[in-house]
């Protein structure tokens, strides 16, 4: 099959989703990993970009895609989603409600967060014994995810768990789009990106404070 | 009345809408004038009319019978009152269930046991556990004469 490239945390951030469009092979699959639009400054004109690729798109449900639907609950403090909300017709909102949690191709699964839900925190310095059991089950070699905005390749229990990063909104040192082709980790530079507010290591300790336990 | 292997889902009842009875269709069929005003549908297996019918939130369906029936309860029509579909890309569901899967090069996967529906693409599930996009670069034909559809190498697990 012809590659596939993961484009995942998008946050509406249009500048970036072109940049990084620019640079995917006109044959991939793109697996778009959840959380399109939610926070960014173009949430409905980065999803009809998204949908106007058709089929090429594996589509799947982030926590922030889900908590836009009404009543859901999750991480999102209220009143943040409020303006993407707005931005948004409720046939976008269904449809973003309505993605799978996950997708497998070949013997890889993709998923938000984790194999088992859209919140789950963990990074590249997570010890590996306290997200174990997020994976010992998992009937795949490959696990996908994003959520933390934060690339990174590592193996946990026997399986090779990548993050894709973020498209539009990296808690990385180097500015730009985060995103994998055939879970290569790649970056691309745009025009207007700028650093995050909170650092690498901030953000490090952020996701070390709240992440996720047996 | 047709029996059961001459009617084909196009939906189940819903959550309550309204205080009337009406309610919102779940896995709704697009088929258009599925559940227009008049339209007979199978609920429950018992035929029933179609008195009023809407759009909701999110263009959902939003129908009343002329009689209660329960949520969750299956909603139906007979399969001669669909229309030919034109698009040789067009399928109804009830015409890929059953059709044995193959990859390209010969390896049989299973049988399209289910259709999932979602807004982006829909997935076949097979009967030996494998999930496969319905989306051009993984599904290369769809043999209906032949009873099989073949799937590019790369989207079933290889073992």
């Amino acid at each position: 099959m012809a590659s596939v490239a993961t484009l995942y945390d998008i946050h509406g951030n249009l500048a970036a989703l072109e940049a990084v469009l620019a640079e995917v092979p006109d044959d991939s699959t793109i697996v778009v990993g959840g959380d399109v639009v939610a926070g960014g400054p173009q949430p409905s004109e980065t999803l009809e970009r998204l949908r106007a690729l058709g089929d090429r798109v594996l589509w799947l449900r982030g926590n922030a895609d889900r908590e836009l639907y009404p009543g859901e609950p999750g991480l999102a403090p209220p009143g943040l989603l409020d303006e993407t909300r707005a931005a948004l017709t409720e046939e976008q909102i269904e449809f973003l409600y309505r993605n799978p949690p996950t997708v497998t191709i070949g013997r890889t699964l993709y998923c938000h967060a984790s194999p088992r839900n859209d919140l789950d925190i963990f990074t590249e310095r997570t010890p590996e014994e306290q997200i174990a059991f997020l994976f010992a089950n998992v009937d795949a070699d490959v696990v996908v995810c994003g959520h933390t905005h934060l690339q990174f390749d590592r193996t946990i229990a026997g399986r090779r768990v990548v993050n894709s990063g973020s498209v539009g909104a990296p808690y990385e040192g180097p500015p730009g789009a985060y995103w994998t082709l055939d879970l290569e980790p790649r970056r691309t530079g745009y025009a207007g990106m700028q650093e995050p507010e909170t650092s690498r290591e901030e953000w490090l300790d952020f996701c070390d404070a709240h992440a996720v336990r047996a | 009345m047709p029996s059961e292997p001459d009617r084909v889902a196009v939906g189940r009842v819903g959550k309550p809408h309204g205080l009337d009875g009406g309610f919102f269709v779940e896995g709704a069929s697009e088929r258009e004038g599925v559940y227009a005003e008049g339209a007979t549908l199978y609920a429950g297996g018992e035929p029933a009319t179609v008195v009023a019918s809407r759009r909701g939130s999110g263009g959902r369906p939003v129908i009343r019978l002329d009689r209660d029936v329960e949520r969750g309860a299956e909603l139906a029509v007979e399969r001669t009152t669909l229309p030919s579909l034109t698009d040789e890309d067009e399928f109804y569901v009830f015409q890929l269930v059953g059709l044995s899967v193959e990859e390209e090069g010969g390896r049989q996967l299973g049988r399209v046991r289910e259709v999932l529906e979602y807004p982006g693409n829909d997935v076949l599930e097979l009967d030996s556990g494998a999930s496969l996009p319905l989306v051009e670069a993984c599904v290369r034909q769809v043999d209906l004469a032949g009873g099989r559809i073949v799937v590019a190498v790369g989207f079933a697990d290889p073992d």
